[in-house]
């Protein structure tokens, strides 16, 4: 039997590997998908709860088509940004995108 | 449902279209746009001002009440400031003017969203729809390593914070069903509280702050703003934070009034690093618009000082520092942006002696830093008392000592500018400062301002006394 604490564990370890993702990463479309593994852990979390707790309102699905949406604009974007800035510089690593410091 | 309470963001959207419509109808002088695109906002600016009509719409999701219609002034007002200030002063190419002012009208909308809402999913798209915007904005430069660069670091820094948002949001809605403020004030009032809400509560803090940028999510704030284009900078300095605090202000001064004794010792404490890191940090920049980030870090703590207080005296200081706070800043942004169109620079060394040269300019500068470092009788000054007026009734005064003595450092690196304006002979020999009439009017806009704020700040501090306690009385 699967209970609401499975998916919450789920997405607890989903969320956890999405931000190790982002801090390790050295790579910016390793780190846009990090953040995607971040939203889809919130996706999870969303539904199951919507599915276990209130099964007579349809808020966490809403959400999640939301989420979707959002994090399919962001993603676009940050690639869009991405490919300008290797098309100039060439480069494609977060550590050497570091003209400005401090 | 009283759908005429919808009708300032309806016309945001009938502006935007408008926008659109007019970049397929004008071929050759592009600046027409942005003309319009201030002329429109100015407009809408008057037309909430005046038409400020109460209510609630959508099940209590979308809400016009006091503070929305202060914080949509204060998003107009910017909006407007910025669009004047843009119209000489980006270099964007022709192709591309009409999707400046177009993104600009569109991160508008969202922060009007965002103030008004009162219900997670509404907010949260709100906020969005924002923030999506300002990040194309931060990067539309691009033939600009700088620019590009900015875009990069904010959109990753922006979407790591709204996942960890985001989780706090799911968890709120896991242990409250509900996603509406209500029902979850009604939840963190039964004094059944379980670690789980408190964690998400915490996630919820981390998530809001980085729109503050508050300390550990601060990192960004002056990467984006060096990089951004001047008046986006400004933009995001102001409307963005405001709208950020507006969103905290219903999150914790509302929603989770009762459980101040969780939110208000972490939150004291970190308006104690904002203000110092903010303000130590600022000290060796030799950027202007750097050191100008550095010190939308500190002024952040000071209106978080704010918040510890939250009483009706705390909110209403809070959105008075808002709004002083927006005209000060753009009057500052929109200096470094006229000094940076004529020579190409921002860096401090090279404002040497520009008291010599353009004496009104470097006036204004002067004012400008004096007022948020907070001298009478500029309008810095009357909002940093009542906000630490508003820590003292609470009982906090080791945070109101550590918020004056940092008004003492924030002193420090302004008066390091003006001696560098005033004091400090031209190196070299840089072209004239031309002031186009954008900024002109910006400047002058801004100006009066600052000063009928900070000598008759009466008027205003009723309204927001008002607002504050409207606030309470449900």
């Amino acid at each position: 039997m699967i209970t609401l604490a499975h998916y919450i564990i789920l997405g607890a370890i989903l969320f956890a590997i999405g931000i190790f993702g982002v801090i390790t990463r050295r790579n910016a479309i390793g780190i846009l998908m990090s953040l995607e593994l971040i939203f889809n852990a919130v996706n999870i979390n969303m539904v199951a709860f919507s599915r276990f707790l209130t099964p007579e309102g349809a808020y966490g699905e809403l959400f999640t088509i939301f989420i979707i949406t959002v994090a399919a604009a962001e993603s676009v974007l940050g690639l869009a940004i991405i490919l300008a800035i290797y098309r100039k510089r060439q480069v494609l690593n977060a550590d050497e995108m570091n003209l400005m410091k401090w | 449902m009283d759908m005429t309470l919808l009708v300032n963001e309806f016309l945001i959207t009938g502006i935007i279209v408008l926008l659109l419509l007019l970049d397929f109808m004008i071929k050759d002088k592009k600046e027409i746009i942005g003309v319009v695109f201030s002329a429109l906002m100015f407009g809408m600016m008057l037309f909430v001002m005046f038409f400020n009509r109460k209510g609630i719409l959508l099940g209590g999701a979308f809400v016009a009440d006091g503070i929305a219609w202060f914080s949509k002034i204060i998003i107009l007002a910017a909006a407007f400031l910025t669009g004047l200030m843009s119209v000489n002063t980006i270099k964007v190419s022709k192709k591309y003017t009409a999707a400046y002012y177009i993104l600009l009208a569109c991160s508008t909308l969202g922060l009007m969203f965002l103030v008004s809402s009162k219900e997670l999913i509404t907010l949260y798209v709100g906020l969005e729809l924002a923030t999506i915007s300002l990040y194309a904005l931060s990067a539309i430069y691009k033939n600009d390593d700088l620019s590009l660069e900015a875009g990069i670091k904010y959109i990753i820094l922006g979407a790591v914070s709204s996942g960890i948002l985001l989780y706090g949001l799911s968890l709120i809605y896991g242990v409250t069903r509900t996603t509406y403020l209500d029902g979850i004030m009604n939840y963190a009032s039964t004094g059944l509280i379980n670690p789980v809400f408190i964690m998400a509560l915490i996630m919820t803090l981390l998530g809001v702050g980085f729109k503050l940028s508050m300390v550990p999510m601060h990192v960004w704030t002056p990467d984006v703003y060096q990089g951004a284009p001047t008046p986006v900078t400004a933009f995001i300095s102001v409307a963005s934070k405001a709208a950020g605090f507006v969103f905290a202000l219903r999150l914790f001064a509302y929603m989770f009034i009762r459980l101040d004794y969780v939110w208000v010792p972490i939150l004291s404490i970190i308006a104690f690093l904002t203000m110092t890191i903010g303000n130590l940090m600022a000290i060796p920049q030799k950027n202007v618009k750097r050191l100008l980030a550095y010190s939308t870090i500190s002024q952040a703590g000071y209106i978080l000082v704010g918040f510890v207080g939250a009483s009706v005296i705390g909110i209403s200081s809070v959105m008075f520092y808002l709004l002083a706070y927006t005209i000060t800043n753009i009057a500052a942004f929109a200096v470094v942006a006229a000094f940076a169109k004529s020579t190409g620079s921002e860096e401090l060394d090279d404002y040497a002696g520009l008291a010599q040269k353009e004496p009104l300019l470097a006036l204004i500068f002067m004012f400008a830093l004096l007022s948020l470092a907070g001298i009478p009788p500029l309008a810095g000054f009357v909002g940093k008392f009542f906000l630490f007026y508003a820590a003292m009734q609470r009982g906090y005064v080791w945070l109101v000592v550590a918020g004056a003595l940092n008004s003492t450092v924030s002193l420090y690196y302004y008066l390091l500018v003006l001696r560098q304006m005033y004091l400090t002979d031209r190196k070299k020999e840089l072209p004239k400062v031309v002031m186009p009439l954008g900024i002109k009017l910006t400047l002058l806009i801004t100006m009066i301002a600052i000063f009928v704020l900070g000598l008759m700040p009466g008027p205003v501090l009723d309204m927001t006394t008002e607002i504050a306690q409207k606030l309470f009385l449900k």
